[in-house]
This record gives C-alpha cells, sequence and structure tokens, in this order.
C-alpha cells in the first residue's frame, strides 16, 4: 500500500502536470497586475469645477489640475462644469490653471448647467467645449457696487482724498473696464478662431443657450459628459484609458437653483447673493457672475428677502449714477 | 571581538551616508522632468487691458457775442418737479454769474411774469409736463428774443429704499409737450458704445458736426453720461456720438445720433451729467458748458407791446427782436435744415 502511493507520487512529481497546474494558479494570481499594466495606456481625469467660484473653490480645482499635470498616466483631463461664476479674482485664478493644464495636455470641456461669466472664464482655454442645449454660456463681463461718494470729515479723517472711497464712480469705471477688457482680451485669445461674435457683442454680456452658443462659437458642440471623455481620450491618442473622477473636498455652493439641480457633488447647499457681496455692500467686490444669478438666489432664499434689499438693489448694471 | 564590532559599525555609517547622499541628489535629478514651464499672458498686456483715461481738465470760459448785453437774467425752472442738484448746475451758473448774469428759479405762478425779465430760460429734466398755458407763454418769450435751454434725459431707474424694501420707479423726462411746439424729442432710451466712452459704456463720447463746429470752435470729443439721443426738426445738429453708438435695447443697430440740437431760440441737449461739478472738465465738456451759457447771454427777450402777447404763441416772431443778424424766418417750420437761424 505505502510502496503504491510513493509510486503515484513519484509518477505525479515527475510528470509536468503538477507544474502546469502551479503555473496557472500562480499566473493567474499575477494576472490582475498584467491585466492593468498592458489594457490601459494612461488616465482620463475629471475635475469638476462646481458652485460659486470663490477661494476655496479655486484652491480646490487648482489642486486637482496640479495633480493630473504631475501624474505621469493623466493623459488628459476633462473638466465638468456647473458654476455661474463667482468672484473675478478667483475666476482669473481658474482661467490660468486651465491654461497651464490646456498647454500639457488636451483638455475637453462637458458643461452641466450653466457655465456663465468667471466659470466661462474658467474653461475657454479648453480645445473643445460641449454643451447640452438646456446649457447656458455667455455672460462675458464684471460687476461691481460702485463705491458710494464720500468725504473725509471730522469724524474720519485720512491722508488724501480717495482713501476713503479709492477713487470716485468715473475713476472706478475705469478700473471695472480694465477687468472687463482683461476678460473678453482672454476669450478672444483662446477662442478667437473659433467665435462668430464680434467684440464688442461679446462685451455685451449676453447668456447664451448651448444650442446658440454653438451657433455662435463661444462653445464647439452639442453632448453630455461621456462625449467629453471620449474625445479627451482620442486627443491623448489612448485607445484604451482609465477614467479617474476627481472630487471636491467639502461643501458646493451654489447661487442658482437650477446649477444646483443639476450638480451631482455629494455634499452641496444653496447660498444667496450676500455669500458673495456680503449684507452690507463695504466696498467694491468684482463679480464675475450673471446678475440675474444674483437676483433670484436672493429671492429664492429662505430669508425675508424685503428685509436685505441690498442683494437685489445693490445690483450694479441695473442703474448708474451718471 | 571589538574590532570585529568596529568593522561593522563603519559599514553601518557608511550606508547611511550613501543613503541620504542619495536621497539629497536624488529630486534634483528628478526635477527637471516636472518643473512647470513659465506661462505667457500676452492677453493681459497693460497697455491693451487698461483703458487711458479721458483728461479731464480745462476751465469753462464763455464767450459771448460782443452784441450781446452786458447784464441778464437767466430764469431755471424748479416748478416742474425738476430733477437736478446744485451741484449739476454749478458750472453753468459760475459762467454766467461771471459773465454779469443773474440767476433766479421759476417754482411757480404765471410762468410769463417770471420770464418778463429774463432772457433765458433754462428747464432740467422736468418730472412733470408743461401745460398749455406754460407752453405758450415759453413761446410767447423765444417768439421775442428769449433763449429756451431744454435738458432732457433718457428714461432712468430710480431706486428707492425705505423702511417697507426698496421699490424700483422709472423717471421719465417729461418735455413732450414743451419740446414738441418746438418740433423737438427727446428719446426714451440710453445711448451707449463699447469702443468709444469715457470709462463704460454708458458715457458715451460726442463730436461735433460739420454745422456745429462753428459754434463749438476746438471741441473734439464731449463725454456725455447716460445720455438720450434728441431731434429737432429742421433744427441744426451740434453734436452727434461717435461712430458705433448703440441704443439701448436696440444692440444690434449702431449710429452716429444727435445729442445737442438747435433750432432758431432753443437750444436741447440730451444730458445733464455733463455739466456737473465733477464731470464738466471731462474732455471738452467745458467748451459745450460755456456754449451753452454763451446761448443763453446771446438771448434778448423784448417783451410785446400789450396786448398783442398771444401773436407770439403761434411762433411768429417779431423780426425787430432779432439779435444777430442773421436773416430771419417768419414761418419757423420752412426753415431748411441745413441753415442754421436763430430769429
Amino acid at each position: 500500500m505505502a510502496s503504491r502511493l510513493r509510486a503515484l507520487l513519484t509518477r505525479i512529481a515527475r510528470s509536468y502536470v503538477l507544474f502546469v497546474v502551479i503555473g496557472v494558479v500562480v499566473g493567474l494570481a499575477l494576472a490582475p497586475v498584467a491585466w492593468d499594466a498592458t489594457s490601459s495606456e494612461g488616465t482620463v481625469a475629471v475635475v469638476p469645477v462646481a458652485g460659486t467660484i470663490d477661494g476655496g473653490t479655486a484652491a480646490g480645482v487648482s489642486s486637482m489640475l496640479q495633480q493630473a499635470r504631475a501624474d505621469p498616466d493623466v493623459k488628459a483631463v476633462v473638466l465638468l462644469v456647473n458654476s455661474g461664476g463667482g468672484g473675478a479674482a478667483a475666476s482669473e485664478e481658474l482661467y490660468l490653471q486651465t491654461k497651464r493644464t490646456s498647454a500639457e495636455m488636451p483638455v475637453i470641456t462637458s458643461v452641466d448647467a450653466s457655465a456663465a461669466s468667471g466659470a466661462y472664464y474658467t474653461i475657454a482655454p479648453s480645445d473643445h467645449i460641449y454643451t447640452k442645449p438646456a446649457s447656458t454660456v455667455g455672460s462675458v463681463g464684471v460687476l461691481a457696487t460702485t463705491p458710494q461718494a464720500l468725504e473725509p470729515t471730522t469724524i474720519v479723517s485720512t491722508t488724501g482724498p480717495n482713501k476713503l472711497t479709492g477713487g470716485d464712480e468715473r475713476e472706478f469705471n475705469y478700473i471695472l473696464e480694465s477687468l472687463g477688457n482683461a476678460f473678453v482680451g482672454a476669450v478672444f485669445e483662446q477662442r478667437g478662431d473659433r467665435i462668430e461674435l464680434s467684440r464688442s457683442e461679446v462685451e455685451q454680456a449676453r447668456v447664451y443657450s448651448g444650442t446658440q452658443a454653438v451657433q455662435n462659437g463661444l462653445v464647439d458642440s452639442i453632448g453630455g459628459r461621456q462625449a467629453a471623455v471620449e474625445h479627451a481620450a482620442d486627443e491623448a491618442e489612448l485607445d484604451s484609458y482609465d477614467v479617474r473622477v476627481m472630487r471636491p473636498d467639502g461643501t458646493v455652493r451654489f447661487l442658482s437653483r437650477s446649477n444646483y439641480v443639476a450638480s451631482t457633488a455629494p455634499d452641496k447647499e444653496m447660498v444667496s447673493a450676500a455669500y458673495l457681496h456680503g449684507e452690507e455692500p463695504s466696498g467694491p467686490v468684482f463679480l464675475m457672475v450673471p446678475a440675474t444669478y444674483l437676483e433670484s438666489a436672493t429671492n429664492g432664499s429662505a430669508d425675508a428677502p424685503t428685509a436685505d434689499g441690498p442683494g437685489a438693489t445693490e445690483t450694479p448694471g441695473g442703474t448708474h449714477a451718471a | 571581538m571589538l574590532r570585529e564590532l568596529g568593522k561593522r559599525l563603519v559599514v553601518l555609517v557608511l550606508t547611511v551616508v550613501v543613503v541620504v547622499a542619495v536621497a539629497a541628489g536624488g529630486p534634483a535629478l528628478v526635477q527637471d522632468e516636472t518643473d512647470e514651464e513659465t506661462l505667457e499672458n500676452p492677453e493681459y498686456d497693460p497697455d491693451t487691458v487698461a483703458p487711458e483715461p479721458v483728461a479731464a481738465t480745462g476751465t469753462v470760459d464763455a464767450d459771448p457775442d460782443p452784441d450781446a448785453d452786458e447784464t441778464g437774467t437767466v430764469v431755471i425752472d424748479r416748478g416742474h418737479s425738476n430733477r437736478f442738484t446744485r451741484a449739476d448746475i454749478a458750472p453753468l451758473v459760475d459762467a454766467l454769474v461771471r459773465e454779469g448774469y443773474a440767476v433766479e428759479f421759476y417754482t411757480d405762478g404765471d410762468l410769463a411774469t417770471a420770464l418778463e425779465d429774463a432772457d433765458a430760460f433754462l428747464v432740467i429734466d422736468p418730472g412733470s409736463e408743461y401745460l398749455t398755458g406754460d407752453v405758450d407763454d415759453v413761446r410767447q418769450f423765444t417768439g421775442n428774443g428769449g433763449r429756451l435751454v431744454m435738458v432732457g434725459e433718457p428714461d432712468r431707474t430710480a431706486i428707492t429704499t425705505g423702511l417697507l424694501g426698496s421699490s424700483i420707479q422709472t423717471q421719465e423726462s417729461r418735455l413732450t409737450t414743451l419740446g414738441s411746439r418746438y418740433g423737438m424729442s427727446v428719446d426714451t432710451e440710453y445711448l451707449y458704445n463699447q469702443e468709444n466712452a469715457d470709462g463704460t459704456f454708458k458715457h458715451v463720447l460726442a463730436r461735433p458736426t460739420d454745422e456745429g463746429a462753428d459754434d463749438l470752435d476746438g471741441v473734439e470729443d464731449v463725454a456725455m453720461y447716460t445720455a438720450a439721443a434728441v431731434t429737432a426738426r429742421d433744427g441744426t445738429v451740434l453734436l452727434r456720438t461717435a461712430p458705433e453708438t448703440h441704443k439701448s435695447g436696440s444692440d444690434e443697430v449702431t449710429g452716429e445720433y444727435p445729442v445737442v440740437v438747435e433750432r432758431n431760440n432753443a437750444l436741447l441737449l440730451g444730458d445733464k451729467t455733463f455739466l456737473r461739478s465733477d464731470r464738466h472738465r471731462v474732455a471738452d465738456n467745458e467748451r459745450l458748458v460755456a456754449y451753452v451759457a454763451e446761448f443763453m447771454i446771446e438771448g434778448d427777450y423784448r417783451a410785446p407791446p400789450d396786448e398783442d402777447g398771444e401773436s407770439g404763441a403761434n411762433g411768429t416772431p417779431t423780426p425787430t427782436a432779432t439779435p444777430t443778424p442773421t436773416p430771419t424766418s417768419n414761418d419757423t417750420t420752412s426753415t431748411p435744415a441745413t441753415g442754421r437761424k436763430r430769429s
């Protein structure tokens, strides 16, 4: 009995079957690694630009774009935009970040509910912009509350006449105009070859629907996220690729109900216009937001809209003192 | 035994040194690839982005016709809910006073009586229409050599904040009945220009026409702040906005809209803000302010003989009251569009 068992074992040991079996087991164990190593030629990073653009949003998106640029696996970026803009300086920061990313790899944008004003500024350097028919884009311009005319008095003393206000209304308009020129100039620098509108038509700061924007060249075509991801992979010449969806940290804040509804952010909230310019205008806040967003947010918020009139009434662009 | 331990310690130390050295030198070798290039931003070139401000220098220096009276009176309308402040008229009043003219305000009562001793009547942005009797009084006044200056505004949105929140009201320049009797009208839309402006699109620049260049000698640009287009049938356009000017609500249409028109003894302007203390020096506004003062000073109202007051109301000027040697036309409606006549 024992000798027969030994003979069998010897036979098995001498045959190749055992080694083939062991080989298959070990090979299968290593297969996923090998599969991963060869199946994907690179990664398409999806970077959401969601909610009101303030310093926090800008820092979050900048950090995601920096990660994308630093990661050798990431070969293309898709910007998933759902924002009506926000602060002027924060929007400019995002423009510069997108421009830098676009210089290194394909950047394709997919617009959700809107990419207006500062958000349009952000995506202007994209290689291709997709919108949906119901998206809104445009509103290329800047607004700010005009400083009140004040003069130094015996209560508040200053070393110079403009220390209180920074300059009179006329001078203030020159400041605002230079911000607007930078915005319009950047849009034309990036998309001048595709925009069918004249410079002064763009300066009029209209909002357009997705289909209108395709017609006038503010965006390139109609399509959703999937189209944008596929286009990005195509531009990066990736036949097989991974998609990595990056997530912003913290709460995403929305001024517009339509943006809020469209957002897929896990943690989102509606805020009133006062989030951007404060309850009491204490000085000019340069905003790149369609003025309608400021009004609807104020009226739509749960707070009594009658008492805090400044939200809607101080919206510049409505009237001028002159 | 101790020697053996020493050898191993030396090896340990050497190993640490080598590892640290590699760690220190490594990033320098790797970093070359991750260094990001500097970004060029030609779109932010300050010379193209920051607009050159329109100069705000100069002083109002009225130079009226030598034949004009040395002294006189200008009446400013305060009786029709006119919207203007002292700062709006200060430079003009200053110019009139320096030329020896007194300024009075009409608040209520008989307009004809108020205008009896005046040479010119200034109506700025009235909030209520003129009644027929008042229009007749003004017609009688200009028909006999008095000068009328009307300053209109486009419809403006005014925001008032009170205890019950804020309300938005539209303010209209109610110049329709008075202006229309002179064949003049003020548009309701504001003008804007995105290329030729003083800082922002609503601060349009206007330039003298060929006819206006005689009166507005030396004027290149006048800056007007939320101005309305004005018209005068058979009148003379003195200033038109720069090319590519739009009317609000007509974004597709551009034109060169008249903003200052003159017809016989009436002058109509489409903006009051250029007169203001802090705006009257911008561009060549001081010259236009001076011209308005000259136009008023050159008026010379001669009251008609008793019981003949009604004839002036029909727009028939009295030839003897003509202050300038320009040929007069008895029928003002047939005055040719090209000829600039004051009667």
